[in-house]
C-alpha cells in the first residue's frame, strides 16, 4: 500500500515536472523577437505561421491563401548570402527533385529578411538558379516584419559590416506547412534531402 | 675510347638528373613548406549580387603548423576569410583572424563552414568561367589559385550526385 503511493507521489512529481518545462519551452519563444530555439519549436502546439500579404519573384502581389491546398516548405533568407542560404535552397530543390510526380503538391517560399535590398528583381534572380517550383518572396520592411514574427524568425543586420556588403544574421530553420497553412514541423539547417523528402511523403 | 666517353657522357646526364631533382624538393622544403591547394571553387551568382563565397582544400604536408593568414583576388574589392556559426538556430556569417591548417592535416573550406568571402565583385561569378585568387599563409607564403565556378547549388567541387 506504502509502495503504491509512493510511486503515485513520483508519478505526479514527474508529471509535474514535465509540464513545468513545456509550459517554459513554449513559453521563451513566446517572448518575441527572441531567437528560436529549436527544441521548442518543434515541441508543443505550433503558433508559427499565418497570414501574410507579399510580392512574388513574378511582382504579383500574393497572401497565404494563394498556397492553401499544397504543402508549404518555407525558409527565410537574403540574396547576398554566399553560403547558408544557397546550401538550404540547394537541399530543398534536391528534395523537390526526389519526391517526382509529388513535387506539385508542394511550393517551397523563400521569405527574404533583408527586402532592403532583395527586390523583386534580384528575388527573380536568385531563385531561379534553383528548383523552379521556389518561389521568391520580398515586400516592404513591415511586411517582412510581420511575417517573420508570425514564423518567429529571428533576424538581425549586422552594422560592423562595409554598408554596401552587409550580412544579415537570421533563423535557418525550414518550416513544413500543412495545405491550411498549419505548421507540421521544423528542419534545421543540415537536413538531407532524404529526411526533408520523407517527412514530406509522409504528410502528402 | 668511344665506349668510355659514351659511359661518362651517360653519367653526367645521370649526375645533371640527380642534382637537378634535389635542387628541386630542397627548394620546394625551403620556399614551400608544402603547403597545397586544391579543389577552389564558387557558386554562379546573380550578376547584380556583388559578393561570393569561395571553397577550397588546404592540405598542409610539411611537418609543421600554418595559418592562412589572408586572401586577395583581382575579381573582387575586398575579400576576406570568413566561418559560419549555427546557435540556436541562428545562422551567422563572420570574419576570422586566420585559420590555421595543424601539420599533416587538411581543412576544408565548404558550405556552412569556412569560405573565402568576396565582396565588391567587378564581374559577375557566371557558371564555367574561373578567376584567380590568392591565399597567403603565414609560413607558406602566397599560393596562387585558379577558381572554378560551378553551380549556384553546387556543394563540392565534383559534379553533384543529383544531378
Amino acid at each position: 500500500m506504502n509502495k503504491i503511493f509512493t510511486i503515485l507521489i513520483i508519478f505526479f512529481l514527474l508529471a509535474g515536472a514535465t509540464a513545468v518545462g513545456l509550459w517554459m519551452a513554449g513559453a521563451l519563444p513566446g517572448v518575441g523577437k527572441d531567437q528560436g530555439r529549436s527544441s521548442s519549436l518543434v515541441v508543443g502546439v505550433p503558433q508559427i505561421g499565418g497570414p501574410f500579404s507579399l510580392v512574388n519573384h513574378n511582382g504579383e502581389r500574393v497572401t497565404e491563401a494563394d498556397f492553401k491546398g499544397k504543402l508549404m516548405l518555407v525558409f527565410f533568407g537574403f540574396t547576398h548570402c554566399p553560403d547558408v542560404c544557397p546550401t538550404e535552397l540547394q537541399t530543398i530543390s534536391v528534395a523537390m527533385q526526389e519526391l517526382g510526380d509529388a513535387a506539385d503538391q508542394v511550393t517551397p517560399v523563400f521569405i527574404t529578411v533583408d527586402p532592403e535590398r532583395d527586390t523583386q528583381e534580384l528575388m527573380a534572380d536568385f531563385v531561379e538558379a534553383f528548383d523552379p517550383s521556389i518561389v521568391g518572396l520580398t515586400g516592404s520592411q513591415d511586411e517582412i516584419a510581420d511575417v517573420m514574427k508570425k514564423y518567429r524568425v529571428y533576424a538581425q543586420k549586422r552594422d560592423e559590416q562595409d554598408s554596401e556588403y552587409y550580412l544579415v544574421d537570421h533563423s535557418a530553420y525550414t518550416y513544413l506547412m500543412d495545405r491550411d497553412g498549419d505548421l507540421i514541423t521544423v528542419f534545421s539547417f543540415g537536413v538531407s534531402p532524404e529526411e526533408m523528402t520523407a517527412k514530406i511523403r509522409e504528410n502528402l | 675510347m668511344k665506349l668510355t666517353k659514351l659511359l661518362s657522357a651517360v653519367l653526367m646526364v645521370g649526375a645533371l638528373a640527380i642534382t637537378g631533382m634535389t635542387g628541386l624538393s630542397v627548394v620546394h622544403a625551403a620556399d614551400k613548406p608544402q603547403m597545397m591547394v586544391s579543389d577552389a571553387w564558387a557558386r554562379e551568382r546573380p550578376a547584380a549580387i556583388k559578393v561570393g563565397g569561395v571553397f577550397a582544400t588546404l592540405h598542409n604536408m610539411g611537418g609543421e603548423a600554418d595559418t592562412l593568414v589572408a586572401a586577395s583576388s583581382p575579381a573582387a574589392e575586398k575579400v576576406e576569410i570568413h566561418n559560419v556559426s549555427m546557435t540556436d538556430g541562428v545562422m551567422k556569417m563572420f570574419e576570422v583572424e586566420g585559420v590555421e591548417i595543424p601539420a599533416g592535416e587538411t581543412v576544408e573550406f565548404k558550405p556552412g563552414s569556412y569560405h573565402v568571402m568576396l565582396m565588391g565583385l567587378k564581374q559577375p561569378l557566371a557558371k564555367g568561367s574561373t578567376f584567380p585568387l590568392t591565399l597567403e599563409f603565414a609560413k607558406a607564403g602566397k599560393i596562387d589559385v585558379t577558381v572554378e565556378v560551378k553551380e549556384a547549388g553546387a556543394m563540392e567541387m565534383k559534379e553533384h550526385k543529383h544531378h
